[in-house]
């Protein structure tokens, strides 16, 4: 008896898939593994999706670092108009308190003015209102000799003061004849606003 | 050991070599990245979620403003309307009004009493001064007319632009 070996030939090819099956068996669990990481990364997504509502709008199905720099994109965008936005509110509050501050400045005037009127004559030589700059009023306040005190000038500056004006005043008393008159310059130290 | 063979070590060894770097290169590398950029993105998001909410809520501040200024924006419209009624020449220069002039005592007060009841015109420049020299008028009955050497009252308005974002 011949002992022929008839696969002789065919050992190597076996060899051959016998490796390629193992290799094709030992990465099934890396692309299993490649596909959960895929899964994961789509369930952050829709959970940054739904944390986050205005950044929402800009996740879709790109790469990750595209959909950031789209979102760091927009928000040097959202911070530049914010700050744009804010400055035009600074603006208009300080245009508001200055606008209600002339107001009150020449407002207590009239006030002051149609208080005394019927007992002192009150005359206005100069009214200076610039922005940034410190107001000024010149005017001579008269009374008539009966009168120890100059009504109209008290209460003026004691109402600039009650307002929140800090004033500094320079002021001279004349006699003449029946009258007392007080000339008066009021500067309100409103440079800042 | 004979029995596994030399080969065969060599194939196991091969095969787990192919394996770890298989899962280094498809599964760890790619995991650490992909958390890294999650975490880049949801840091970024929040940022901008947060920058977000700051923008509304600075867009809503600016929109109140702009109602109250415009609810009173008529108060140029009358200001031109009584400086016109008192046949004062003044010059319009966009949101401004300025005025050069001698004015009797009764438009200057006029001037005055609108002003200071308003609450968008902001006076950027007021030099006024008394024509006469007044000691030498106080026992007189009439009070002298007043300079204006500059009158400039401007409307407090919101940048348009800026509004519409």
């Amino acid at each position: 008896m011949v002992d022929i070996n008839l696969y002789k030939k065919k050992k190597p090819k076996l060899k051959l898939t016998t490796v390629l099956v193992l290799i094709a068996i030992l990465l099934l669990p890396v692309l299993a593994l490649r596909l959960t990481i895929e899964t994961i990364k789509q369930t952050n997504l829709a959970e940054i999706k739904g944390k986050y509502q205005y950044a929402r709008t800009y996740i879709g199905d790109d790469d990750i670092e595209v959909i950031t720099s789209r979102i760091k994109s927009e928000n040097t965008k959202v911070v530049s108009q914010t700050n744009t936005i804010k400055a035009e509110i600074e603006r208009i509050k300080k245009d508001l308190v200055y606008a209600g501050l002339t107001s009150d400045f020449i407002n207590e005037l009239g006030i002051q003015f149609d208080r005394y009127k019927a007992n002192e004559k009150i005359f206005l030589e100069a009214m200076n209102i610039t922005r940034g700059k410190d107001f000024f009023l010149k005017y001579y306040n008269v009374n008539s000799k009966n009168f120890d005190n100059h009504q109209f000038s008290e209460e003026l500056k004691k109402a600039y003061e009650t307002n929140g004006l800090s004033l500094t005043t320079n002021q001279v008393t004349i006699d003449f004849m029946l009258v007392n008159i007080l000339q008066e310059e009021i500067t309100a130290k409103t440079a800042k606003y | 050991m004979n029995k596994i063979g030399v080969n065969r070590i060599w194939g196991i060894i091969i095969a787990l070599v192919i394996l770890i770097t298989a899962f280094v290169l498809f599964n760890l590398l790619t995991y650490l990245k992909m958390d890294r950029q999650i975490k880049d993105l949801e840091q970024t998001a929040m940022t901008y979620n947060t920058n977000y909410k700051i923008f509304l809520e600075a867009s809503g501040n600016l929109r109140d403003y702009n109602k109250q200024v415009s609810e009173k924006a008529y108060e140029m419209e009358e200001l031109e309307k009584m400086m016109k009624m008192i046949v004062l020449n003044y010059r319009k220069n966009g949101s401004k009004i300025i005025f050069t002039g001698a004015v009797n005592p009764e438009q200057f007060s006029n001037i005055l009493n609108y002003i200071s009841n308003a609450k968008t015109l902001k006076i950027n420049k007021l030099d006024a001064q008394s024509q006469a020299e007044l000691p030498l008028l106080i026992g007189e009955s009439d009070t002298p007319d007043m300079y204006i050497k500059e009158l400039e009252i401007e409307l407090i308005q919101i940048n348009d632009k800026i509004l519409e974002g």
